[in-house]
């Protein structure tokens, strides 16, 4: 067996370091940067919220008052993506004259351009009916827009994810044309 | 000998820029055009992306530069004839045109383009307010070189005097910025495309988007 060339010798030196830097390299690196944690959205957005009928009510209470502040950002993360609005249009048996804003976006659409130019300077939604099922609840409320009173005319429809629970639709002028 | 090869080279080196269209370029500066879109100008919404646009969409061009053949699209303007819109917006700048296909399918396409916020009514409030039944919710359009522009989607139907069927309407929209600052003062141009509904509410997406596609090739986030 042949003694090993000087030249062997240096690539085996060069691959031997090469090794150990890659050794220690795997060893020291950081772990890669946490990313920030994502804002929290729907009840968990929200303050003492503790079981799911407090978050159901805190939901409600918190849509009022962001339509009141104007606040469009945690207005919207109340709300799942695929939410939708439903004008009822005080025919509630009859489907085909509804009016529908379906998805995120023509609902924060429908908030800016429809609901926040009548300035509303309370909300509040009472009377509150709530049917809870496992991860979704509906509940029928009679909303008070100022002195507008929708007697047991809207009917929030809430989903339940990741321990979180969110607006998933809300149907509203159901009750009997005046 | 040496002399004609340092020739030959430095002409085809050089050639792209001393004769473009050889090297299938036009003779124009190549400046990428790029704008903010938006579904809203009030605020940001989640949906804000920069494009690479083929015209310009700012205020300090005029809109009508905005070509009259796209694709297989012809328009021809169209002129707003209700001067009571006009009073009522009081646009810097108003484009409102015809475009046909050879398919004979009609698109209009309508810009309001103004530096307060005046001139900028949400499409669904006027046909709220002319008595249309509509639905909304907002449709992505995935552009050729990348990314996807979003805009509101408004299904509206109304039976006109005289008509036993609805007028269906499908209207798509969006706002553009020339920044990102989105100043009022810059100037906003609404971008508003209207048509029948032809087929089934996602065939009518292609017709749209088709259009789009024209006009806006490439969509990112904004500041990359």
């Amino acid at each position: 067996m042949s003694a090993l060339r000087p030249i062997h010798l240096l690539h085996w030196s060069v691959l031997l370091t090469l090794v150990g830097l890659l050794a220690a390299c795997g060893s020291t690196a950081p772990a890669a940067p946490t990313p920030p944690p994502a804002p929290l959205t729907g009840s968990c957005s929200l303050p003492n919220v503790t079981d799911d009928a407090g978050a159901i009510r805190a939901l409600l209470t918190a849509e009022g008052e962001f339509v009141v502040q104007q606040n469009i950002a945690p207005l919207i993360a109340l709300w799942v993506d695929e939410g939708r609005v439903v004008d009822a249009k005080n025919t509630p048996d009859v489907a085909d004259d509804d009016q529908i804003w379906d998805g995120i976006d023509a609902i924060r659409h429908r908030y800016v351009r429809i609901v926040f130019p009548g300035a509303p300077a309370a909300v509040d939604h009472s009377d509150e009916e709530v049917t809870l099922d496992g991860d979704r609840a509906v509940v029928q409320t009679t909303t008070t827009i100022g002195t507008e009173i929708s007697k047991a005319g809207d009917r929030w429809e809430m989903v339940k994810r990741d321990g979180c629970w969110y607006l998933a639709s809300l149907t509203y002028n159901l009750e009997a044309a005046p | 000998m040496v002399g004609a090869l340092l020739l030959v080279g430095v002409f085809v080196a050089y050639s792209p820029q001393f004769a473009p269209a050889l090297w299938g370029r036009t003779a124009e500066t190549e400046t990428t055009l790029s704008y903010i879109v938006d579904l809203d100008y009030w605020q940001r919404t989640q949906r804000e992306v920069q494009v690479n646009a083929a015209a310009r969409f700012d205020l300090n061009a005029s809109l009508k530069d905005i070509p009259l053949t796209l694709g297989d699209w012809q328009g021809e303007e169209m002129g707003e004839t209700n001067q009571e819109v006009i009073i009522l917006l009081n646009p810097e700048q108003y484009v409102q045109r015809l475009y046909r296909n050879s398919q004979g399918q009609y698109m209009w396409l309508s810009m309001i383009g103004g530096r307060s916020s005046q001139p900028f009514h949400a499409p669904d409030i006027c046909y709220d307010a002319d008595g249309w039944q509509y639905n909304l919710s907002s449709r992505a359009i995935p552009l050729e070189d990348g990314g996807e522009v979003h805009g509101l989607w408004m299904e509206a139907n109304k039976v006109l005097p005289g008509d036993e069927t609805p007028t269906e309407h499908i209207v798509f929209y969006f706002y553009l910025f020339p920044n990102q600052a989105r100043e009022l003062k810059d100037g906003i141009v609404l971008f508003k495309l209207t048509s029948a509904r032809y087929g089934t509410p996602e065939e009518t997406l292609e017709l749209h988007a088709d259009f789009v596609r024209h006009l806006f090739k490439r969509a990112y986030a904004p500041g990359v």
